[in-house]
């Protein structure tokens, strides 16, 4: 199965980091322009995988080179206190080996984001359909999907 | 204030009108809303994304579930 891989001097600094990328879904691609220079169809991220949160968040701002609208926002408990955030409908591709896998997302835009070393938090609605295997005697981690 | 705050007013405002009305026959199902009109109804929420991507392109459009209350996401 391919997997996405994290070294042991990542994980004790960071945590468990994986480079994702972001794309625009294919039902939009007839509106992009490839002469505006402006408009990117991908854009690279770092991710924190997060068992222990529920929804997959991303730094407020990270989409504008994509030029997204949101489809929606939603109240959100769990932090100081409960925040609206925007919602955006996006393709999350995440390099697996040679080959990545690639999956149509939904993600909530915190505006107030306060971690500079990472851009987006995958949580359990992604890592649902994933198998995480931590190794402790080796310091590793691995992700497949 | 934040530019969440003034986000997709207008379709919110046809939402919660239509509301009774939508769950009453799509319960659970996902509605494509762009300014006060309904545009459909889908099973899921990237089916409902996507025919307002085909339709509308880089524009402002609502996808929303269709349930009795609106759930505040917990993130823990």
């Amino acid at each position: 199965m391919p997997h996405t891989h994290c070294s042991a001097a990542e994980l004790t600094m960071r945590g468990v980091v994986i480079n994702v990328s972001f794309g625009i879904p294919g039902s939009l691609l007839q509106y992009h322009d490839p002469a505006d220079q402006d408009a990117a169809t991908t854009l690279k991220a770092v991710a924190l995988v997060d068992t222990g949160a529920s929804h997959s968040i991303i730094r407020g701002g990270l989409l504008d080179p994509l030029c997204l609208t949101a489809i929606g926002k939603a109240r959100v408990a769990g932090f100081a206190a409960p925040v609206d955030c925007a919602i955006f409908n996006l393709l999350l591709c995440i390099p697996q080996d040679a080959t990545h896998y690639s999956r149509q997302i939904s993600v909530l835009e915190m505006e107030d984001w306060q971690d500079s070393r990472i851009d987006c938090i995958l949580g359990r609605d992604i890592l649902a359909s994933a198998v995480l295997v931590y190794n402790g005697a080796a310091d590793s981690f691995s992700l497949s999907f | 204030m934040s530019r969440v705050s003034e986000l997709l007013e207008e379709e919110l405002r046809a939402y919660e009108a239509h509301k009774p009305a939508l769950l009453a026959r799509h319960a659970g199902e996902y509605v494509l809303i762009y300014r006060s009109e309904i545009l459909g109804i889908y099973p899921d929420e990237n089916s409902a994304a996507n025919a307002g991507y085909s339709q509308l392109g880089k524009v402002a459009f609502l996808v929303r579930q269709i349930l009795p209350i609106d759930e505040v996401i917990n993130i823990h």
